[in-house]
């Protein structure tokens, strides 16, 4: 018996300790928002928020989130009232086939949550775990930072060149 | 004409509010009641006889419910283009992957189990892996049909080519490779067939469910109406998804079982026996005149089928000719040949021969103009198939505003002032030279031999007393915007909101059929059969409001959503619930057909294909790290001529995802084999681009207007995507004065160009 | 995140756990209980931040052995940076990441392995202990541990013992633990941890990547000389490893940088013989993401970037 907490809902399930939360999400909770593409922690479509950080639900034992907050792309937001991401989302017509883009959306909720300046680099490096196929991920990127500066109006969104992976020198 | 009010506007995708929330259910979200799950029993051999299939212990695994064979599967031969297609291998087994078997239980993890003690007895026999060994003398045979392992042969001959290369002052020849490119969509393949009173009942997110529906009836063995065929959304496809063997399997072990049987691939296995774009290797020759003139082309190309057949014939015809659309040859003639091996079979994706075609032509052709002292842009502009023209196979080039993408592209990139010698090149400091490569591309938007009896599309609308307003096409949306796109063209007829709209999905029992979403015709094809059944819906309310009011209809106007008669108006929705009333709730029915200008060719294999053909220039700049050989794309500028474009933002997003993709295959992805085992089948060795891998992308479109399209729009997803290779590959050349003629262009392999000859490079021990 | 195996798993061979094969799960309180369990159940699995194990298990690539959680041994979860760094075996990469920010300096190679293992959502799981104990040679933090001279705490049925990190891997996938052993933490001297440092990869592409070959290189100086070097090669043999070779070329070299950074004279002259020094003791195979040559002669050039960016950060 596994007690979760999901975008503020409590749950008891049955199972295995070691099930992979995303299993348990998708199957026991009905919560299919969130994505299997790899189930290998390589393409970020499960990504899932922990406590506020962003996981690989499909690698992280059920056991794991006990007594932590879930927030899946189900929590983001409320109907009729989408989070600021959702709208910039829908704004740069950011999603295509849109299979990789809960997983992005919750990525992208832990990049937007910090306030102060954010950089397309470091949007770019908050999203290095999420693949996606179709967009090129150009209009993602504008997303987060547009969605970034309407949460946080008073940070100094500054434009730069991005230099992914580039470690700090 | 007044100004559009939604046609050429970034109106928010109407589909994208589910996307965005996860409502929208895929098919990995579908639950039918009593559905079972299903594993497939693969060959791990890559050739060989089945002496016998043990499947006693799988039969006991606790929730198994269905187990089955070839013994249970009809003794047909089928196959979209040839009839070497079995659902479970009968006698002999042909790559490694090849489906044996397959098993239905309550939970996937007991299918699973259950697939796993399905015992084999396979005799191995010799395999062939390389297809010039295929081809050579004393081969294995992979099908008793085709003695030679020779699937598709294609030949085409325009012109005196002999007298063509007699009289040419430079002949250039070269050869290029290309290679096996995994579609990489992120929503992994499946399908769930249930089976009920004679009929089949699929769910499949393919994207031409109504050809996929002739072959999957025709395997079954039965007659097509049994088959129906609901397309949930797609997570992706880019040509993967068309026909498989996945849904027939499924619907054999749901016939068994008598539940509903859902087959979800996991990554591995759907990297490993998804059909990648087929690898190609192409022997071009160019007779040039000493102006720069092109007077003729010689290619010989060999793709590779894999095991059987998919859609590589028709990739491995485009990869011949259809480059004579984008330049004047003059004469040519070539000869593809699709060769049997012992792998996964090979299928379309994106780009569909062409991008590899123009990724030799593209470099060849700067070659030429070096060679010539040309400038490569003056002897591109010098040799393109212009607007009106009808090139030498018969297609005829409504519009074409390739010289202003040309220009344009150059004016973005600074392409002009890129470096002209190697030592500018390498000036730069940090160990890295710089170079920029121009390519251009083309493509169609559909191609008219696809479904055989009929091109075009047909649309209809559905406008309810209450308001509700729904479009029903058979080309599936597959996340590229065209359900916005077609809500678009009905609100600019009728006045409506197309947030308001819905474009129903594609579901055989319901549905227009159509030759589907293919080809790049969507836009093109469904849209003008969508703007044909606005024009019936505004016609019918146009007839309705006068009659309501009692005045001839020449005297109603219907503009911006609202009928006018004499001195009184009607909105659309108000008309609409009166339509109703007055027919005790039937729904408005408006139906619309589209027969697009194009012909069947001939024997010859002259005639126009498509409607309408699409032109971009791209160009591409790269940093070469000249200690690693790594290279990185800095700089990317698209130019296109899609004719209108009605939704910018979702073209834009096309242009950059294809540029994406490009990148990805030009630099990075590979499916690696050895001995016909994929050594890569995971997104950790399979590389996609990533966040970082993608420069910023400028994209622009250039004014153009297509008389054969909505609104004058045409076609955007593959002509992206077909200059890209070649715009980086010459774009590394002009970095580093080397020529690269297979891909990935990988920094192993430009290490060992800059630093000598080193080992064997490219696929490993 | 699971490396390439020398195998792909053709699905045929591919065993899945079965359901009634579900590893069984035990959560131990302290590091004596979990020594016991180990002894009790031989080939028992660690769980740490699972991002290696749940997909090896998934994959079939592990036996379905019990399974030992190590959420609730305190010990493996100190972070303790006053002085001499400890850090449990339990510790993220994101925890690694928050408490050494660039600004701080220390263990700054650690840092920037830490940074480019995963994605965010992997870094937010996956630890030190298991990042090492799985033993992978291109496993991202193993070359900086072994330029901070670090080392390794082990408890085991016989008491504790403490090992230099390098003496844990013994081939590719092994480890020196034997029956019973648990990583309890890894320690940094204090004046190792200030030494400064960088982290290098070649990677394939910018986004999750593993390494082709990666090398990590610290630098002890003292008034513009290098008094003691270290550098150590990834993905460059069966285990991480230093190049002692290399390392003395470097020590006694006059850290001449000119304005840009980058080296001159001795400098120069010494960062090219300790690439040639790695490229001599590099022993790299042949796989799916390189051949073997190739990685040899990229050994060089990674060593000697990472040794460049080391010297950059010297005060002067």
């Amino acid at each position: 018996m596994i007690d979760l907490r999901v975008n503020g809902t409590p749950y008891t399930v049955d199972g295995s300790p070691l099930r992979p939360l995303a299993g348990v999400l998708r199957e026991e909770l009905g919560l299919t928002g969130t994505k299997l593409g790899c189930e290998a922690g390589d393409c970020g479509a499960c990504t899932v928020l922990l406590d506020g950080q962003a996981v690989a639900s499909c690698l992280l034992p059920a056991v794991r989130a006990e007594g932590k907050t879930v927030t899946t792309v189900e929590g983001l937001g409320a109907p009729g009232h989408p989070h600021p991401l959702q709208e910039a989302f829908k704004r740069h017509a950011a999603s295509q086939c849109g299979f990789c883009i809960p997983g992005i959306l919750m990525a992208a909720t832990e990049i937007v949550a910090r306030p102060g300046p954010l950089t397309r680099a470091d949007v770019v490096a908050g999203l290095t775990g999420n693949l996606c196929r179709c967009t090129g991920y150009a209009a993602v990127i504008d997303a987060v930072l547009d969605a970034h500066a309407q949460l946080h109006p008073a940070a100094q969104t500054q434009e730069t060149t991005a230099t992914p992976g580039a470690p700090d020198a | 004409m007044r100004e559009p009010r939604w046609v050429g506007r970034d109106v928010p995708q109407i589909d994208t509010d589910d996307k965005l929330s996860g409502a929208t259910a895929y098919l990995g979200d579908l639950a039918l009641p009593r559905m079972l799950h299903g594993a497939i029993v693969r060959s791990p051999v890559p050739h060989g006889r089945i002496r016998g299939i043990d499947l006693t212990r799988a039969r006991k695994v606790p929730g198994v419910q269905a187990v089955v064979t070839a013994a249970d599967a009809p003794h047909v031969a089928f196959g979209p283009y040839t009839p070497d297609w079995e659902i479970l291998a009968r006698h002999k087994v042909r790559f490694v992957g090849d489906e044996v078997a397959a098993v239905a239980a309550t939970t996937p993890e007991a299918a699973r189990e259950a697939a796993a003690l399905v015992t084999l007895d396979i005799e191995e026999l010799p395999a062939v892996f390389d297809p010039a060994l295929a081809l050579a003398e004393g081969a294995p045979v992979i099908w008793d049909e085709h003695p030679d392992n020779v699937s598709t042969l294609f030949t085409i001959e325009r012109g005196d080519v002999t007298a063509a290369f007699d009289r040419a002052d430079l002949v250039f020849e070269d050869t290029y490779a290309t290679n096996r490119i995994y579609h990489a969509y992120l929503e992994p393949i499946g399908a769930i067939a249930a089976y009920e009173h004679g009929s089949y009942l699929m769910h499949v997110p393919t994207h031409i469910p109504y050809r996929a529906r002739l072959t999957y009836a025709a395997a079954l063995g039965v007659d097509v109406d049994r088959v129906r065929i609901v397309v949930p959304p797609i997570g992706g496809s880019f040509g993967a998804k068309y026909e498989m063997n996945t849904p027939l399997i499924a619907a054999l072990l749901a016939r068994q079982a008598g539940r509903p049987v859902r087959i979800l691939f996991d990554r591995e296995e759907d990297a490993a026996v998804a059909h990648p774009r087929p690898p190609f290797v192409f022997q071009h020759r160019i007779a040039v005149g000493s102006d720069g003139t092109f007077l003729g082309r010689q290619t010989d190309v060999i793709g590779v089928a894999g095991a059987r057949t998919y859609w590589s014939p028709t990739v491995v015809a485009t990869a011949v000719h259809r480059v004579d659309s984008l330049y004047r040859f003059g004469a040519m003639s070539g000869r593809g040949r699709l060769i049997y091996t012992n792998e996964n079979p090979t299928t379309c994706m994106r780009g569909f021969g062409n991008a590899e075609a123009l990724f030799g032509i593209e470099q060849m052709i700067d070659d030429i103009a070096a060679k010539l002292g040309h400038d490569p842009v003056d002897i591109r502009l010098r040799n393109a198939v212009r607007e009106g023209e009808t090139t030498i196979h018969g297609w005829h080039i409504s519009s074409s505003k390739l010289p202003q993408c040309i220009e344009r592209v150059q004016r973005m990139s600074g392409y002009p002032h890129r470096p002209r010698t190697p030592a500018e090149a390498t000036g730069t400091p940090g160990g890295v030279a710089r170079g920029m490569g121009l390519a251009i591309g083309h493509h169609v938007s559909g191609y008219r031999t696809i479904l055989g009896d009929y091109d075009g599309s047909s649309a209809f609308l559905r406008l309810g007393a209450d308001g509700d307003v729904s479009l029903y096409v058979g080309e599936p949306d597959i996340g590229q915007g065209q359900r916005t796109v077609l809500a678009q063209i009905v609100a600019e007829k009728l006045g409506l909101d197309p947030g308001r709209m819905s474009v129903h999905g594609v579901d055989s029992a319901l549905s227009p059929a159509a030759v589907g979403t293919l080809a790049s015709r969507a836009t093109t094809m469904a849209g003008m059969a969508t703007l044909a059944a606005a024009d019936d819906a505004r016609a019918k309310l146009t007839a309705f409001a006068a009659a309501h009011w009692g005045i001839p209809a020449t005297d109603v106007t219907f503009d911006d959503g609202v009928l006018t008669g004499t001195g009184t108006t009607l909105p659309v929705r108000e008309a609409l619930r009166l339509y109703g009333v007055a027919n005790c709730g039937l729904p408005l029915l408006a139906t619309g057909v589209h027969h697009p200008p194009t012909t069947v060719p001939d024997k010859d294999k002259y005639g126009n294909p498509s409607a309408a053909y699409p032109f971009a220039a791209h160009v591409a700049e790269v940093e070469v790290d000249l200690a690693t050989g790594q290279v990185t794309v800095t700089g990317y500028w698209a130019a296109h001529d899609s004719g209108t474009v009605i939704n910018p933002a979702t073209a834009r997003g096309q242009v950059i995802g294809a540029v994406a993709q490009g990148i990805g295959w030009a630099l990075m992805e590979d499916v690696v084999l050895r001995d016909g085992v994929v050594r890569n089948p995971n997104f950790l060795d399979y590389r996609i681009p990533g966040a970082g891998d993608i420069p910023d992308v400028q994209v622009e479109f250039v004014d153009g207007y297509e008389p054969n399209g909505p609104y004058g729009a045409k076609s955007v997803a593959e002509a992206a995507i077909n200059p890209v290779v070649a715009a980086i590959a010459n774009a590394v050349h002009n970095a580093t004065g080397h020529r690269f003629h297979e891909l990935p262009i990988t920094a192993e392999r430009v290490f060992w160009r800059l630093h000598g000859t080193g080992p064997n490079v490219g696929s490993p021990a | 995140m699971t490396p390439a195996t020398p195998f792909a798993t053709p699905f045929a061979t591919r065993s899945a756990p079965a359901p009634t094969a579900t590893p069984a799960y035990l959560r131990p309180a302290t590091v004596g209980e979990t020594v016991g369990l180990l002894t009790r159940h031989p080939g028992a699995h660690l769980l740490a931040g699972g991002s290696d194990l749940m997909n090896e298990l998934r994959l079939g690539l592990l036996p379905p052995a019990t399974v030992i959680d190590t959420a609730d041994l305190p010990e493996l979860h100190v972070l303790s940076a006053d002085g001499d760094i400890v850090l449990g075996a339990g510790i993220t990469m994101r925890h690694l990441l928050t408490a050494f920010p660039p600004a701080d300096g220390r263990l700054r190679a650690l840092r920037q392995a830490a940074d480019l293992l995963g994605g965010r959502q992997i870094q937010a799981v996956a630890t030190l202990g298991g990042n090492i104990c799985h033993a992978s040679p291109a496993a991202e933090t193993a070359p900086p541990l072994l330029v901070h001279d670090t080392l390794a705490r082990i408890a085991g049925p016989h008491g504790e013992r403490t090992i230099p990190v390098a003496d844990l891997w013994t081939a590719p996938r092994r480890t020196s633990l034997t029956s019973g052993e648990i990583l309890l933490d890894l320690r940094i001297p204090a004046a190792c941890a200030t030494r400064p440092s960088a982290y290098r990869r070649i990677e394939l592409r910018r986004s999750v990547d593993i390494a082709v070959v990666s090398a990590a290189a610290a630098l002890e100086t003292h008034d513009g000389t290098i008094h003691a070097a270290r550098l150590a090669l990834g993905a460059a043999g069966p285990v991480p490893f230093r190049v002692p070779e290399a390392e003395r070329l470097l020590t006694g070299v006059e850290l001449t940088l000119d304005a840009d950074g980058a080296p001159t004279g001795p400098l120069a002259t010494a960062l090219a013989q300790a690439a040639q020094a790695c490229t001599a003791a590099a022993r790299p195979i042949s796989d799916v993401r390189s051949g073997a040559e190739y990685r040899r002669q990229m050994t060089a050039v990674v060593a000697r970037r990472a040794l460049e960016a080391a010297a950059r950060k010297v005060s002067p």
